[in-house]
């Protein structure tokens, strides 16, 4: 019996899990704060202990109240869902396009779009007004889809195609040779052994609508189509706006449903493919 | 020889389609027919009349007759419809000339006695051969019009005089000023002191935050998905709250939190002993502060990401290494290292270029303070961009901020570019299998 | 096989291009900005003869334009609210439909830049008066040749004209007072040298007790001591770019009492925040806060026993010269309907509705035949707002403000942290600001 190498790993084990512990604590504090200031009375979001002395829940029900809280949740839900899979299907033809094919101006494309992003954009969003104008899109859901989309493609497709480019090419080969076209592998092959970086796309697309609030107010303009973002924003912007505190109520109440989608989600984005399955 | 190639070229050159209909190729001669013919109805004028714009920027200002106000043009509107309508016309010149190639291809076909295919047949050779410029197209159109449209206008911007108070449309007219622009900034004296300083720590900002995030979200990725961690799910759930929470909150939480006087933090470093920290009123320290905001903020993200990448990693590389003896820190080293770097290494240039611009964190953090009196509106944590924010786009000197912003993005063009082309995804992309 | 790819390439070409020529199709005619005249139909000199209009009070000739429609910009809250109410009277009055759109008042400036030119803009918007200069560089108003600027007071004028021509329907004057915690202290200080005793034997920093806190590194805030010892930003009124008065002997001595004001907030200016004073007031752990209108409600939902004071006078006796912010309604130059637009700002700022409209936000109306109406002064709040604007001076207007802020900062936070002289300081900060002007208008 082999003692002192059990004690050994159930040490390691131990000291691992305190160390999770702590991390956990310092990832976590601050959230606490957030959620306690949305429970102070006022529009402060300090307070001197960390639990107000007069808890109220006034924030939050005021939200529903006194703003189109509902409305915006919807519109956000709505904007966030189809930005999702639009950039999905997007950023996914792609890279495949980008890995698994050399043609001339790949080299090319793909250096472009490394570089593309290195321009400080706010300068340049009354071009994309314009543009939006032109076409009937500005103050329109889609147009706003649109958008956010073209900004998901070029990081997108950069780590989609990693991950394909680590996927071993005999498998695709394989499937040629078996006579399948470029689509069927794309759609049998490539795709199905994806899905844990596929999922994490979605999830970052699905996240971003909820955090934008600068293309959302640039494109939406009526009150029926506000997002989130937008409602929230404008609750701390004027001089005579200061309701921090529902503003960390809201926010609290952003957190929840993208949380739930991870937790859902963890078991695509983390768990591998059963063994046996193709990799080697 | 019948010269099918050059009769079906200038035939193609003359008019789209001709060249095809030469070559017997009925169905594809008429799509092109149609397609130039449409264009010029419906586009060409509207094409000529806004190149037209872009290139003056307008003649008539804004008038005052009888009380009332006539509106002119408005310069800034007709530069953006102008660009706009130079990328339509730059994609139909590309097709014409593509039509003009094809055209000379099925001739050459035919001069070596083949029949060219019939449009079906076409079609089915185009969705093999040609996949990835079909699968490429969408995402190409969709960021020709919503990204590089509105870069080129950044640009030009910076080759006008749009700014306050005398050339804000629609009431005057912009004008094109070619470089003059350029060689103003750099005749200001403070300008160059801020410039290189704010830039220096942009630099530092830029690479120090990303690669922090980068590798304790790689840290807690491989951490928690090893043997021996229970509850995988909860730990990476909790570790994903900050990513879940906006993050305009978050930092204004921070800001308190990090409070010299009035903070927790400090005050429990005091409770334990240790003296209070002037996390942001000191110069140093603020830029500590902002880098571990930051470094709260963003690992998640990567670590959401790398747990992903890692599920490539097949476990039976793992398991021979270790019956050859390897202990967890060379499986780490020489297993998992380089194949996530390989995947992820391209992001991570990627976001250390996006951080360069990140000055939201710096922004609301800490406005830039602690201010610096040898700089010209600027502080100590202010990083290029929100340094040109207050210098240039707060007092509406849209052409100077566009100057700066192309600076900064040569800057991190080019840096961006050296760097990938270092890195083994580059060099050793067809070497991995 | 080179040329089946090529041949391959043009017809995927042709179909790309084909979707982004349908593109572009789609937007050919587009809708287009105003650019051609709002082609002047309705003048001024509309023949009486068409007078048909049910009772409407008018009477200088301004009739809207026949099949008017208006669009109007406020920010939500009680502002909207009351605007809602009103624009049906309005329609009532006049026939002309009115459509109320939330925008906060702050940002219209900004969204008219985009949305005049592109036809979105609301016809008549309120904003604050510090952007009028540039809205007018930006040719985005109309002037306001309707109401008559005997009725307003002075401040709210000035504050809404530019190059002498008067722009703004002002609406409301605000300014910031003294705040402070009757259970803490009964009778507000008359000056700041009461102030500054009462603070020395009450603040306590240990146990996180303050008597007095204010933004110290604030230009908006502080302007007051510099205004009070007789400084300035821009001379003339703030009209003249060219005569910045920030380091002028006056500034400098306002600057010596900001420093003195250390003794009793014996923090770094990166420890005073805006949230944690107003949390500390909340909790009664603040007797005496520098602050504005938009701070009464959180204070009031906090259950604070405060009441608020204009500001204490200086050493020298003089008020301190609070900046005052204006709010206004402006007609949009893009408009379709000037003459409606004009009649509907008019009537938003007449002294009945004014009046109505202070009952609903709590908005002072810079109205002089409001000054002494009852309703105002019997709220003890809004009489001390009221009582600190007639001290107050207008924020400069002109453009070039926009490149006063930063630098004034930076000469704050260096004057308060670290001392020194503050000529010198000041001289500094004049001199960035100077640069920054010679580096506009090329």
């Amino acid at each position: 019996m082999n003692t002192p190498g059990i004690i050994k790993r159930y040490a390691t084990k131990v000291l691992i899990h305190i160390f999770l512990i702590i991390c956990a604590v310092f990832s976590i504090y601050p959230i606490i704060w957030i959620v306690m200031s949305s429970l102070n009375p006022g529009n402060a979001l300090y307070s001197s202990t960390l639990i107000p002395k007069n808890i109220t829940i006034s924030h939050y029900v005021e939200l529903f109240t006194e703003t189109d809280f509902g409305l915006w949740y919807m519109n956000t839900l709505k904007i966030a869902f189809f930005t999702m899979v639009l950039s999905v299907v997007f950023v996914v033809i792609t890279a495949y396009a980008l890995s698994q094919f050399r043609f001339r101006g790949r080299k090319l494309t793909l250096m472009t779009m490394l570089v593309l992003q290195a321009f400080p954009s706010f300068m340049s969003m009354i071009a994309v007004y314009l543009l939006l104008l032109q076409i009937g899109m500005l103050d329109t859901h889609l147009g706003l889809i649109i958008v956010y989309t073209a900004g998901a493609i070029p990081y997108g497709a950069w780590l989609v195609k990693g991950y394909f480019d680590s996927i071993p090419r005999s498998l695709p080969e394989a499937a040629k040779i078996d006579g399948a076209t470029n689509m069927k592998v794309f759609v049998k092959v490539m795709m199905p052994l994806s899905t844990p970086i596929i999922t994490f796309i979605a999830l970052t697309n699905f996240m971003a609508p909820w955090m934008d609030f600068i293309l959302a107010r640039l494109v939406l303009r009526t009150a029926s189509k506000k997002t989130l973002a937008i409602g929230l924003f404008e609750m701390v912007r004027d001089r005579a706006n200061t309701e921090f505190t529902m503003f960390a109520a809201g926010a609290v109440m952003v957190a929840i449903p993208i949380t739930v989608l991870f937790v859902i989600l963890q078991r695509y984005v983390i768990q591998g493919i059963a063994e046996g399955a193709c990799k080697t | 020889m019948v010269r099918y190639s050059a009769k079906a070229g200038v035939l193609s050159a003359i008019f789209m389609g001709l060249g095809q209909l030469y070559n017997r190729q009925v169905v594809k001669g008429i799509l092109f027919l149609l397609a130039e013919i449409l264009y010029i109805i419906f586009i060409l004028p509207y094409n000529i009349e806004s190149i037209r714009g872009l290139i003056t920027l307008g003649d008539k200002p804004q008038e005052i007759v009888d009380g009332k106000i006539i509106q002119g043009d408005h310069s800034i509107f007709l530069m953006v419809f102008g660009i706009i309508s130079v990328i339509v016309l730059l994609l139909f010149i590309v097709f014409y000339l593509l039509n003009i190639r094809d055209a000379i291809a099925v001739g050459k076909q035919r001069e070596h006695g083949r029949v060219p295919a019939g449009f079906i047949n076409s079609l089915k050779t185009a969705s093999e051969k040609g996949f990835p410029y079909l699968f490429l197209s969408p995402a190409v159109i969709l960021i020709l019009f919503i990204t590089v449209v509105p870069l080129i206008f950044g640009i030009l911007i910076a080759f006008t005089n749009y700014s306050s108070p005398d050339h804000l449309p629609p009431r005057n007219l912009v004008d094109w000023v070619g470089f003059d622009n350029f060689i103003n900034l750099f005749k200001l004296s403070t300008f160059s002191r801020t410039f290189f300083g704010v830039a220096l720590w942009t630099v530092v900002w830029a690479v120090v935050s990303s690669v922090t995030a980068f590798f304790t979200g790689m840290f807690f990725a491989v951490l928690i998905n090893s043997k021996g961690v229970a509850v995988k799910k909860f730990w990476r759930t909790i570790f994903i709250l900050p990513w879940a929470m906006p993050g305009f909150i978050s930092i204004l939480i921070m800001r308190n939190m990090f409070n010299g006087q009035f903070g927790p933090i400090n005050k429990y470093l005091q409770a334990i002993g240790l003296g209070a920290v002037p996390w942001l009123a000191d110069k140093t320290w603020a830029k500590i502060t902002c880098l571990l905001v930051n470094l709260w903020l963003a690992f998640p993200y990567y670590m959401a990401m790398i747990s992903g990448v890692l599920t490539s990693i097949s476990n039976e590389l793992y398991e021979a290494a270790s019956i050859e003896g390897a202990n967890a820190v060379k499986q780490f080293t020489k297993i998992t290292l380089p194949i996530v770097m390989y995947s992820t290494a391209p992001l991570l240039i990627m976001g250390i270029a996006h951080n360069f611009n990140n000055f939201n964190l710096i922004y609301l953090l800490t406005m830039g303070n602690p201010t610096n009196t040898s700089y010209s509106y600027a502080g100590h944590t202010d990083i290029l961009l929100s340094w040109l924010y207050k210098l240039t786009l707060d007092q509406s000197q849209f052409h100077m901020a566009s100057v700066v912003s192309i600076i900064i993005f040569v800057i991190v063009a080019v840096m961006s570019v050296i760097n990938f082309s270092y890195t083994k995804s580059f060099r050793e992309e067809d070497m991995v299998q | 096989m080179k040329a089946m790819t090529r041949k391959i390439i043009s017809m995927i070409a042709a179909l790309t291009l084909l979707s982004a020529l349908l593109l572009a199709t789609a937007g050919c005619t587009p809708a287009k900005p105003e650019d051609k005249a709002t082609t002047g139909q309705e003048t001024k000199t509309v023949t009486p003869t068409k007078a048909v209009e049910p009772a409407a009070p008018e009477d200088d000739g301004l009739k809207p334009e026949p099949g008017a429609k208006l669009k109007v910009w406020d920010s939500e809250g009680n502002e909207g609210d009351w605007l809602k109410k009103v624009i049906k009277d309005f329609t009532q009055l006049y026939g002309v439909e009115v459509t109320y759109e939330p925008v906060t008042h702050t940002d219209s400036p900004t969204k008219l830049k985009t949305d005049g030119p592109a036809g979105l803009g609301a016809d008549v918007f309120s904003a604050p008066h510090d952007k009028v200069g540039d809205m007018v560089a930006s040719g985005l108003i109309y002037p306001n040749d309707v109401l008559s600027p005997d009725e307003f007071l002075d401040a709210a004028v000035q504050g809404t004209s530019y190059n002498g021509v008067w722009y703004g329907y002002p609406d409301a004057i605000e300014t910031y007072a003294l705040f402070y915690n009757k259970d803490l202290i009964a009778e507000p200080p008359k000056t700041f040298d009461e102030l500054i005793e009462f603070s020395k034997n009450f603040t306590d920093v240990s146990k996180n007790q303050y008597g007095f806190m204010m933004e110290v590194a604030n230009f908006y805030y502080i302007y007051s001591f510099i205004g009070g010892y007789g400084g300035y930003v821009f001379g003339n009124n703030g009209t003249d770019k060219s005569d910045i008065g920030l380091n002028s002997p006056g500034a400098v001595e306002g600057m010596k009492f900001h420093q003195k004001l250390k003794e009793i907030l014996p923090l770094n200016t990166a420890d005073i925040n805006y949230d944690i004073k107003n949390a500390l007031f909340n909790e009664g752990k603040l007797a005496l806060n520098i602050d504005g209108p938009w701070a009464v409600q959180g204070h009031k939902e906090a259950g604070v026993n405060f009441g608020v004071a204009p500001l204490p006078l200086l050493p020298n006796g003089k008020h301190p010269t609070s900046f005052s912010g204006i709010r206004a309604f402006y007609v949009n130059s893009y408009t379709k309907y000037p003459n409606a637009a004009k009649l509907l700002a008019k009537y938003l700022t007449s002294s009945e509705l004014l009046a109505d409209r202070f009952e609903s936000t709590s908005q002072i109306p810079p109205r002089k035949d409001l000054l002494q109406s009852p309703s105002i002064k019997n709220d003890p709040i809004s009489a001390a707002f009221l009582e600190q604007a007639q001290y107050a001076q207008a924020m400069p207007n002109i453009p070039e403000m926009a490149s006063v802020w930063v630098p004034m900062a930076t000469a704050l936070e260096e004057n308060w942290n670290n001392g020194g002289d503050p000529k010198v300081i000041l001289d500094s900060a004049v001199k960035s600001i100077e640069e920054a002007l010679a580096l506009q208008g090329n």
